[in-house]
């Protein structure tokens, strides 16, 4: 070898030796994003404010208090017509899944979806495209029996990039990815992330960090944040 | 409600509300508000509610609920009138129920109903709801029977949900979020059938009221925001992908490879530069 060639594999090395760990610390999804979503709780307990009633004729007015018929008759099926999410695309890290719709299982934790390729949808919060609060969409890392699973490439997931959420109506959502994050299972604070109330977000979560066979496998959850596009 | 105080009270009842207003020198904390609804359950009377001796409530309708009101924990005068009857005099007449003294606590959810006894007379009920949080996807549905009708048991979807409720009680389950097919038998025979959707982290509170079957109806108070999250998401166990904090066994070998390419090329681009 050319002493020019002794030089280039010194300088190559020198490069990998740096950039290795550097690549390997950077597109880790330990944590990336605004850290804290302007989340502004409304108080809804209907409290009176506003200015003092004035007296008019001899009954006086009576304060602006919400009022509803509550028959029965008029209570609309299960958040009934509400559109509910069908297929999860994050076109930049090739995650495409049919969304199902997911429950608590006995233990209560999330049902995932027995299929691995499948998202599910969090039945119990809100919906994509509802006014407030989180819509859960919850995937498989992977799995012992079905390899990578629909979430498998989520750490990969940069800030900026879409989310597209096909609706049972038709109707497509977008997303903007504003954070993505690894958190300890242990204490994770899930009322967080489960919530109806705040300004409307996307959560998707599934499986990170270390994977200890010995202590349950998988450390995290990795939570990926996305707001309407 | 795990309590109710049967107000004895003779006329058409009612009651309650924003006496907040009323009584604004006591800038309670909100935590210690207690929340309050105003059912009106007596069918074929509109009616006016007084509190405090203030108009509260006008033109209030049978099957009307009203609030939920945030007040300060406190007793509150509630007095009910005939709306025809103010309405043609022209001022506040004279008390149909009440006026009753009705002490609310903080941090409670209160549902004063107005409604029938067993045997068609008027009064009121003031119902403690529960509110006490409830596990990720599970509903609680309340059964309050305020109708002039005899004991009842409910079933839910064919299985018996409360085994007997009587007029002016209330009684409560927690199940699966799903929509049930409800029903009310009496006798035997199941004398009323409705379908009710039980939503998770609510509390849906049916009321039956009126006189069965002439005026029989049910209404529907939600209260939400009971919900618990899950308890996690169980979402990988193959350990196939590494994003922990343990660096890749790829990387590693990258590493050794390029320490390797770096020792032997600087040894022999020094060796090289000393022989020339």
């Amino acid at each position: 070898m050319s002493r020019r060639g002794w030089i280039l594999l010194l300088v190559g090395s020198l490069a990998a030796l740096i950039l290795v760990p550097t690549g390997w610390a950077i597109s880790r999804p330990d944590a990336a994003g605004v850290g804290q979503l302007p989340v502004a709780v409304t108080p809804s307990d209907g409290s009176l404010a506003g200015p003092p009633q004035t007296e008019s004729g001899p009954l006086g007015t009576p304060p602006p208090i919400p009022t509803y018929q509550a028959d029965i008759s008029g209570q609309a099926g299960p958040a009934a017509r509400t559109p509910t999410p069908t297929r999860l695309t994050i076109a930049s890290i090739a995650v495409d899944a049919p969304v199902e719709i997911v429950g608590v299982a006995p233990d209560g934790t999330v049902a995932i979806p027995r299929n691995a390729d499948h998202a599910g949808w969090y039945q119990y919060g809100p919906a994509p495209g509802t006014a407030a609060g989180s819509a859960v969409i919850v995937g498989h890392r992977d799995s012992r029996t079905q390899g990578r699973g629909a979430l498998y490439n989520l750490g990969a997931v940069n800030l900026g990039d879409q989310i597209r959420i096909r609706l049972s109506g038709g109707q497509t959502l977008t997303y903007r990815v504003v954070e993505r994050r690894l958190y300890l299972k242990q204490g994770l604070p899930w009322a967080t992330f489960f919530t109806g109330q705040g300004p409307p977000r996307l959560t998707v979560i599934t499986c990170g960090g270390d994977y200890i066979a010995s202590r349950g496998g998988y450390q995290d959850n990795l939570i990926v944040t996305a707001v309407p596009a | 409600m795990r309590s109710r105080r049967s107000a004895a009270l003779i006329g058409a009842a009612l009651i309650l509300a924003p006496a907040a207003v009323f009584l604004s020198a006591s800038p309670a904390g909100a935590a210690s508000n207690a929340k309050v609804s105003v059912f009106h359950g007596i069918p074929g009377v509109d009616v006016n509610v007084y509190v405090n001796g203030k108009i509260t409530l006008t033109d209030f309708k049978p099957g009307a609920m009203a609030g939920p009101l945030s007040l300060p924990a406190g007793t509150y005068k509630v007095e009910v009138t005939s709306y025809a009857a103010d309405k043609a005099a022209g001022m506040k007449t004279a008390d149909v129920i009440g006026p009753a003294n009705i002490p609310v606590k903080g941090g409670h959810n209160y549902t004063i109903a107005a409604h029938l006894t067993t045997g068609g007379k008027p009064t009121a009920t003031v119902f403690d709801n529960d509110i006490s949080m409830l596990a990720a996807g599970k509903g609680r549905v309340t059964v309050a029977h305020i109708a002039n009708a005899p004991t009842v048991a409910i079933t839910a979807n064919g299985g018996t949900l409360i085994k007997s409720l009587s007029n002016p009680n209330s009684a409560s389950a927690v199940v699966p979020a799903a929509t049930y097919k409800v029903g009310v038998v009496a006798g035997g025979a199941t004398v009323f059938s409705t379908s009710l959707p039980v939503a998770a982290g609510v509390n849906t509170i049916v009321f039956a009221y009126g006189t069965y079957p002439a005026t029989f109806a049910v209404a529907v108070q939600k209260i939400s925001g009971l919900g618990s999250a899950p308890m996690g998401v169980p979402a990988g166990e193959a350990g196939l992908a590494n994003d922990g904090s343990s660096f890749p066994g790829y990387a590693w070998v990258a590493m050794i490879l390029a320490t390797i390419g770096a020792l032997f090329a600087g040894r022999r681009v020094l060796a090289g530069s000393r022989q020339v």
